[in-house]
């Protein structure tokens, strides 16, 4: 049996809620690969080579240092390889201001960071299984919009 | 002491299929790595032979569960496309038009979707309501009608379940979103 696995990104500048992150999905057991990056500017490098493997699904931190959330969101949605990729905005912020601004501007699910390992951990299923649908049919990604 | 060896690969693995595909009674031809087995195999023979292939780092390859959850999709489709979808049993409904049991059905699903069939449907009918609400003026209430819920409150609150959001800020949010769109392509 060979299902390709769900390729995913997280970009974060904390390294305890990459930390976190990684073994909340290692703890899932679903079929995805994870990749992370430690700030907006590593990301940015990584998409200019556009003969890299892209993300079926995008986390993003806010709130990074030199490049923050909201930049890099703006550069993928500003670029057309780039604009099929499902982002996931993983905040502490639970400002409306902020959330409504984020899917304005092309996030398709909001997840505010969950304080405990086990909400993490069911915040990122309902999120992968939200996800899966739309990485294996055809629904409108441009109304793809999610608050967890 | 090193001895030369002659073989062809296409024909040793034929034999090596042959020897162990005649012990499990599969009947079968080969070409260009595709094993072509006559009938139907049952799920047990299945899981014998993937387990004596493997020992020889032979891996079937097949996308049939992918087949079956897209055709669950397709026939879902269907049948929410359909007028009379409300007085259809789901399950009774899908394992008729596919010919598997629904047991069946909803393991290969949530195996491959890592969700459930109902899951699914609830989705494609929220997808419905977002593009009644982007694409066409019609109230809630003849939403709600079209897509048999039994209330605007009760399509509203299954909205905001799945969505995080309510049908209004998603418009809003939606409306605001080709705007920004629109501005920054001029």
């Amino acid at each position: 049996m060979s299902k390709p696995p769900m390729h995913i990104f997280l970009v974060d500048d904390d390294l305890d809620d990459r930390l976190f992150f990684e073994e909340a999905i290692q703890c899932l057991d679903m079929n995805v690969s994870l990749e992370m990056f430690s700030g907006g500017q590593e990301l940015i490098e990584y998409f200019q080579d556009k003969a890299k493997r892209l993300p079926d699904l995008l986390f993003l931190d806010l709130n990074m240092p030199v490049v923050d959330g909201m930049e890099c969101l703006e550069k993928i949605r500003g670029k057309d390889h780039l604009k099929e990729i499902i982002v996931a905005i993983y905040s502490t912020s639970a400002s409306e201001k902020d959330i409504e601004e984020t899917f304005i501007k092309g996030a398709n699910i909001y997840i505010q960071k969950p304080n405990n390992f086990d909400q993490l951990k069911k915040s990122i299923k309902k999120i992968l299984q939200l996800n899966w649908h739309y990485h294996l049919t055809n629904l409108d990604k441009e109304a793809f919009l999610f608050r967890l | 002491m090193n001895y030369q060896l002659e073989y062809d690969h296409i024909k040793t693995m034929e034999l090596l299929l042959k020897e162990h595909l005649n012990k499990l009674q599969i009947e079968f031809e080969l070409n260009d790595n595709q094993l072509q087995i006559d009938g139907i195999v049952s799920d047990e023979k299945r899981i014998q032979l993937e387990s004596i292939l493997a020992k020889f780092k032979i891996c079937i390859i097949d996308c049939e569960d992918l087949t079956i959850v897209q055709q669950i999709k397709n026939a879902i489709d269907l049948l929410l496309n359909s007028e009379n979808d409300a007085r259809v049993n789901l399950s009774d409904y899908l394992s008729q038009k596919l010919n598997y049991s629904y047991s069946h059905l909803s393991k290969t699903f949530s195996e491959t979707t890592f969700a459930s069939i109902e899951q699914y449907v609830i989705l494609k009918k929220i997808e419905k309501i977002k593009e009644f609400l982007i694409h066409s003026n019609v109230t809630l209430t003849e939403i709600s009608y079209r897509l048999n819920y039994s209330s605007v409150a009760h399509l509203s609150a299954q909205f905001k379940k799945v969505t995080g959001l309510s049908p209004t800020s998603f418009v809003r949010i939606m409306e605001s979103k080709k705007k920004f769109f629109s501005n920054v392509t001029q």
